[in-house]
């Protein structure tokens, strides 16, 4: 069953050097592809055999092994002013130091911050990827810092300066400064610039429907959430006013 | 995970989210963090390889926000040196020093501790180019009553011909030698009353100041623990016979009814008190009492905030205004003096192995466990007979052997000293006649 965030985002794509070019990797719908060689899988027949693995299909492998790594929510942008300053010089500095002795850590240090260079589009569906994982696992107490982090800033632009309680249960703000958001927000809602539509913050999303969304909104602290239906994919915006939510 | 650990990683993760918010306002995030990791560990309210985790995940997300700094921080923390079993019985315990006069230096035996469960020799060694003393800065000391050198197998030694060598003090010999130290020190031979003999295995050493190396290595063999005294061989340098002070029954802690983050406020108190640097006490004042770890009605919480406010005047306890005031005494007593005491508090044990002062401060050798964070599991204090209160800080660490340098020095006319253990349920104390 494809996850609902798949369907609140379109494909995304970032960029990497891989050998003396640039390539292009792809996400569409859950999997990260090399795009710019084609069907070709001789990289990984030819890393099998003892040759070297080209970096995009090493990109793919990291990926697939970090789509489930907590440290990515730690490392990870927080919105769109929070940004990295991992450089193609610091990724060949830290490359360059590893071989076969180097110790996990720097091997795991590399590759968690090579994917995070990815570019911003990108180093997004991986947070996602990982946010998706500890909500469908319940580890709540890591989702529930990465989802603070993510919202604060959120609610600083929405609802003004003030100290904001924030936890993952039963979506709703609660008096004029507690707010509840479901565990599937980070990925669903944050993952997919859907924070704030219309001046509506958005707690959780209810359903999808091809390029619609019915979401639990709240037009300004202290009112109470009802649904509203958004058309996307981002920049979203409100149509109209689904009455009443569950 | 029960609920105060989940309450605490809660805390220790919102308070790395807090660390990378541009907008934050307050103390440096990463010290902030470290407090607070720092408390909780101590408190055994958080798992300290999570706490070490997060440490390095933040000073790594920092990094990566920033024009690139380096060198890069590490993802994982190294492994800290303090992860070791805990104690598993008493040992006996013998003094020194004993110095044994190198050609490129010195070895110094400061103590030998002897059990069921192995024992240790803890040594000052001198670098080849340093020509220092155990003690830096002066000739080795001569404390404690005169002993001779051993004889064969536990008869008297002849007196010594020549010109009269201190106790305690061998001579170089007539041979000289370009061996490194530590081989010296694998040469080194204890022999207890049945004769049996024991070399040393591979041990650790810590820096102890310039040149100096302090040195731990367990004994490889069994030695007679009920054995009157052990004689220190050192082919080609001599032989030395020091008495052994049996150890002291086990002894059980006693139900302390404080909260488990008391131990730690009572040592980051003292160590303001003492003047050292402190971890902030303030951010591990605050997660202990956000996880319920630190009740807040706790006096300690109170003379927490006092220093924490640098304020270490009005309102403080008169055990830590003690240590202020005599933050800057002289190290003026010289003497080692075995301890044997073995404590078992439940969750911790320590073993408190013997007790040293010269020119470069006290300090008592033992070790306690489990040590599985940063900090040691036991907090440890000290009081004597003039009512002087002293902070035992964890100065040193090697397999299972750790120092805890007193602060401040040890008062000249004290007769006695109690050191007090505490753990995070219950706590016990020891007594040491200094006289």
């Amino acid at each position: 069953m494809t996850p609902r965030w798949h369907l609140l985002v379109g494909p995304a794509e970032g960029e990497a050097r891989c050998g003396p070019n640039r390539h292009r990797l792809r996400w569409v719908a859950g999997e990260l592809v090399a795009a710019d060689h084609g069907g070709d899988d001789g990289g990984a027949v030819l890393a099998q055999l003892g040759g070297d693995e080209p970096e995009c299909f090493a990109l793919v492998r990291r990926w697939h092994d970090h789509a489930a790594d907590q440290r990515v929510l730690l490392l990870g942008s927080r919105h769109p002013g929070d940004a990295l300053v991992i450089t193609a010089q610091l990724l060949d500095r830290l490359r360059a130091d590893l071989d076969h002795r180097a110790p996990r850590s720097c091997r795991e240090r590399y590759a968690l911050l090579s994917l995070l260079a990815l570019g911003p589009q990108l180093e997004r569906r991986l947070q996602q990827e990982v946010a998706a994982h500890l909500a469908a696992t319940n580890q709540l107490v890591c989702l529930e810092a990465a989802t603070a982090g993510r919202l604060v800033p959120v609610l600083r632009r929405w609802g003004g300066g003030r100290p904001w309680e924030i936890s993952i249960g039963e979506p709703g703000v609660d008096g004029p400064a507690r707010v509840a958001v479901g565990p599937h927000w980070l990925a669903e809602v944050w993952g997919s610039y859907l924070a704030v539509v219309a001046g509506h913050l958005v707690l959780d999303v209810l359903d999808v429907d091809l390029d619609r969304a019915r979401v639990w909104a709240v037009s300004s602290p202290g009112r109470q959430p009802r649904a509203l239906t958004v058309v996307g994919p981002a920049p979203w915006r409100a149509v109209l006013d689904a009455g009443e939510g569950p | 995970m029960d609920r105060q650990g989940l309450a605490a990683e809660r805390y220790l993760r919102l308070t790395v989210e807090t660390a990378l918010d541009p907008y934050r306002a307050g103390p440096d995030p990463v010290t902030e963090l470290e407090g607070a990791a720092d408390a909780l560990a101590a408190a055994g309210a958080a798992d300290p390889e999570l706490t070490a985790d997060l440490l390095a995940g933040l000073r790594l997300a920092l990094a990566i926000r920033r024009d690139p700094s380096w060198p890069l921080p590490s993802l994982t923390p190294p492994p800290h040196p303090g992860a070791g079993p805990p104690p598993a019985s008493p040992r006996a315990v013998a003094v020194g020093p004993v110095r044994f006069q190198l050609p490129t230096g010195a070895i110094v035996v400061e103590t030998v501790t002897l059990g069921s469960d192995g024992g240790t020799v803890v040594a000052s060694v001198t670098d080849e180019q340093g020509g220092r003393g155990g003690r830096p800065g002066r000739p080795a000391p001569v404390w404690g009553p005169p002993r001779r050198p051993a004889g064969r197998r536990g008869r008297p030694a002849p007196p010594a011909a020549g010109p009269p060598v201190p106790p305690h003090r061998v001579a170089p010999g007539p041979r000289s030698s370009r061996a490194g130290d530590g081989e010296r020190l694998d040469q080194l031979r204890l022999m207890d009353a049945t004769g049996r003999t024991s070399s040393l295995g591979p041990g650790a050493r810590v820096p102890a100041g310039p040149g100096l190396w302090r040195v731990a290595r367990p004994a490889r063999g069994p030695l007679e623990a009920f054995s009157p005294w052990v004689d220190l061989v050192l082919p080609g340098r001599g032989a030395v016979r020091l008495p052994i002070q049996p150890a002291r029954p086990p002894l059980a802690g006693r139900e302390h009814r404080r909260s488990p983050g008391a131990a730690w406020v009572a040592a980051a108190v003292g160590r303001a008190a003492a003047g050292l640097p402190v971890a902030p006490v303030a951010a591990g004042v605050r997660a202990l009492l956000a996880v319920g770890a630190l009740d807040p009605g706790d006096p300690l919480a109170r003379q927490a905030a006092i220093v924490a406010g640098k304020a270490l005047g009005e309102g403080l306890d008169p055990r830590w205004r003690s240590a202020v005031e005599r933050r800057d005494a002289p190290a003026v007593v010289q003497g080692s003096w075995p301890v044997g005491a073995f404590v078992d508090l439940g969750g911790e044990r320590a073993r408190l192995d013997s007790l040293h002062a010269g020119g470069d401060g006290a300090w008592l050798a033992g070790w306690c466990g489990p040590w599985s964070a940063p900090a040691p599991p036991v907090s440890l204090s000290a009081f004597d007979d003039r009512h002087n209160w002293y902070l035992l800080d964890p100065a040193w660490r090697l397999d299972a052997t750790a120092g805890w340098r007193l602060h401040p020095e040890l008062d000249p006319e004290a007769r006695s000293l109690r050191v007090d253990v505490m753990g995070r349920e219950r706590e016990a104390s020891v007594e040491i006649a200094l006289r």
